[in-house]
């Protein structure tokens, strides 16, 4: 048999119903995995090995308890998602002590779930970045090639996930943050609608583009963890009220279409009309084992039924620009309220309230927070406001009415989630912009505000690296991602276990 | 456009960050530059008379009474909680530099 951590989410949930393993077992064996690989990794910022060990034994005491859906399963969280008691440091000098007194409401659906939370997660401070290496608290590796970076924001995540270190994670997505790791690393990662899960609790980055969402080894076992998470929620004046949706939203069942999808591929891909957009897959500098491998996948679609549908994104090109004009204008907003006061870090000594403030600041904020809070200053300024701010919401309409135009004619689109396999650590140092391009492919859905789940399929020919393939959809529409992805899931062959951790 | 340092330190004061600390001025400048220069791109775009899209939100949620939850996580939160995290505190307020 399979060693526990080994099993997807899904196995360990029917291991626990059907008491071959309890909580305690399951959650020892991830604490063992940890020790054996966080070393090489440095997934996590926080252990919460004595609690989740706590936990578990209370719910081997009354359980199993098959009406909570995440009932004895050991999970971590990013460490810019809230939880009670702990610390939550967005991997920023700014929030090394600080410790929320409340759970963000995911955190909280986990918990009533029955979820054990293992760890925090490391991420680019302040999920900025996309690779990891803007840690304050220091990098993560891909647990294929510990030499590589392991994707971001949410790499600790993906690469926690992926090593076993538990069976599920939540990370957030800004521009990319959940789907460029999990493809880097070999997981599943969902990327929600705007709106389907609340942000109560998530250190605000970009308001008008953040989502919380699951990162996991099965596109079954994201199911589960977004059924959990996915909802309304008074507390987020922006996550979508069911009543203001009286057409109804699509099908809301998502771990049945996920598990629909793997039992019969076939019929879920027969006739399923699924866009290319031609912006995506002719983009200079897509790299040819990215494509083979993505391309190949699309093959297999086809051979299951599906209709490949050639469609354009015509403002595609402008996404970049736009996504990082919008976002580091919320961004600067959202991050004007670490002023040394409340809460964060304090500088001693200042001879003035402002330079107070500004020491505060600038010795909290790494340097890419602070290159992104002052670009966010530069285009809201007087006299740049309209040239680039507005103009950015403006394209971002456009971008919005391309994808409407192409989900019209088919039911969802698919592309690469990033040019390339992972990259070298230092790979993109002292070059900003080079890094903002490696998020070519997944910051047009944050602008557009749509949902995304990325899936491994296969290994780069050269690299020997993961390689992951977004599945792009109509807004609340994930349960077609979910099927879809699920048969794509069955019919290709898996990964297996990462390299650099055998 | 093309940024000027002037620029740069103006975004600076109106961010509130210094450009003493850590990386330079002079780096600082020219990878801001380099990022506006990209952006610059938007222009090629025709965008006469889109309406901007600020938020993906197709449905605004109407406007809800200000009320303090009384049960569940909204509840009102104890003051010494809410305190816990400032570097500095005194007789339940935050303390800040004194300014007159």
């Amino acid at each position: 048999m399979a060693e526990l951590y080994e099993l997807t989410l899904s196995q360990a949930r029917s291991a626990l119903l059907s008491r071959e393993c309890g909580a305690m077992e399951l959650t020892r064996a991830c604490c063992a995995r940890l020790r054996a690989t966080e070393d090489r990794l440095h997934a996590c910022l926080s252990l919460l090995e004595e609690e989740a060990l706590a936990q578990a034994k209370k719910l081997d005491e009354s359980g199993p308890e098959a009406h909570r859906p995440l009932w004895g399963m050991p999970l971590m969280l990013k460490d810019n998602i809230c939880l009670r008691g702990s610390p939550t440091t967005c991997a920023s000098a700014m929030l090394r002590d600080f410790v929320p007194f409340y759970d963000a409401e995911a955190a909280a659906r986990l918990k009533s779930a029955g979820a054990i939370i293992l760890a925090k997660n490391n991420l680019d401070e302040f999920a900025m970045g996309s690779t990891t290496e803007n840690s304050a608290f220091g990098r993560s590796a891909n647990p294929w090639d510990l030499g590589k970076v392991p994707g971001g924001s949410s790499g600790g995540s993906a690469a926690a996930v992926s090593a076993g270190q538990a069976f599920g994670a939540l990370g957030s997505d800004t521009g990319g943050s959940i789907r460029l790791p999990a493809a880097l690393c070999g997981c599943v990662g969902l990327k929600p609608t705007y709106g389907r899960v609340s942000r109560f609790g998530l250190v605000a980055f970009g308001s008008s583009f953040d989502q919380i969402g699951p990162l996991a080894r099965t596109v079954e076992d994201c199911a589960r963890l977004f059924e959990v998470i996915a909802g309304p929620d008074p507390k987020d004046s922006t996550s979508a009220r069911l009543d203001l949706y009286p057409e109804g939203l699509p099908e809301q069942n998502f771990v049945e279409a996920a598990q629909a999808g793997g039992r019969s591929p076939e019929e879920s891909l027969k006739g399923l009309a699924v866009g290319l957009p031609k912006e995506f897959w002719e983009q200079e500098g897509l790299s040819p084992e990215v494509a083979q491998n993505c391309r190949e996948a699309l093959q297999v679609l086809e051979r299951a039924g599906a209709e490949l549908v050639p469609v354009d994104l015509p403002h595609q090109k402008y996404a970049v620009a736009a996504y990082y004009i919008m976002s580091s204008a919320e961004a600067g907003a959202n991050l004007a309220r670490f002023d040394g006061v409340r809460y964060g870090l304090r500088a001693k000594a200042a001879a003035d309230l402002d330079s107070f403030f500004v020491s505060s600041r600038s010795r909290g904020f790494g340097p890419e927070v602070r290159r992104r809070i002052m670009l966010g200053a530069f285009v809201l300024s007087a006299g740049y406001y309209d040239a680039y701010y507005r103009k950015a919401a403006q394209i971002r309409r456009l971008l919005r009415d391309d994808f409407d135009r192409a989900l019209s004619r088919c039911r969802l689109l698919a592309a690469p989630v990033a040019t390339r396999t992972a990259w070298p650590f230092g790979f993109t140092e002292n070059d900003p912009l080079a890094a903002y391009k490696m998020d070519l492919f997944t910051v047009t859905l944050n602008l557009a505000g749509l949902p995304g789940l990325a899936l491994p399929v296969g290994l780069g020919a050269h690299s020997r690296l993961p390689v992951g393939l977004q599945l792009m959809g109509r807004p609340f529409d994930e349960a077609a991602l979910l099927r879809a992805g699920a048969a794509l899931e069955r019919l290709v062959p898996p990964l297996g276990a990462p390299a650099a951790l055998a | 456009m093309s940024v000027s340092k002037a620029t740069v330190l103006r975004a600076g004061r109106l961010a509130r960050l210094s450009l003493d600390e850590g990386a330079g001025l002079e780096d600082f400048a020219g990878q801001m530059a380099g990022i506006v220069e990209y952006m610059d791109i938007l222009n090629q775009a025709d965008t006469c008379g889109v309406e901007p899209m600020f938020s993906p939100m197709s449905r605004t949620a109407p406007p809800v009474q200000d009320e303090p939850a009384t049960a569940g996580a909204g509840q009102p939160c104890p003051r010494e909680d809410i305190l816990r995290n400032a570097p500095e505190q005194a007789d339940g307020l935050f303390v800040v530099p004194r300014i007159l």
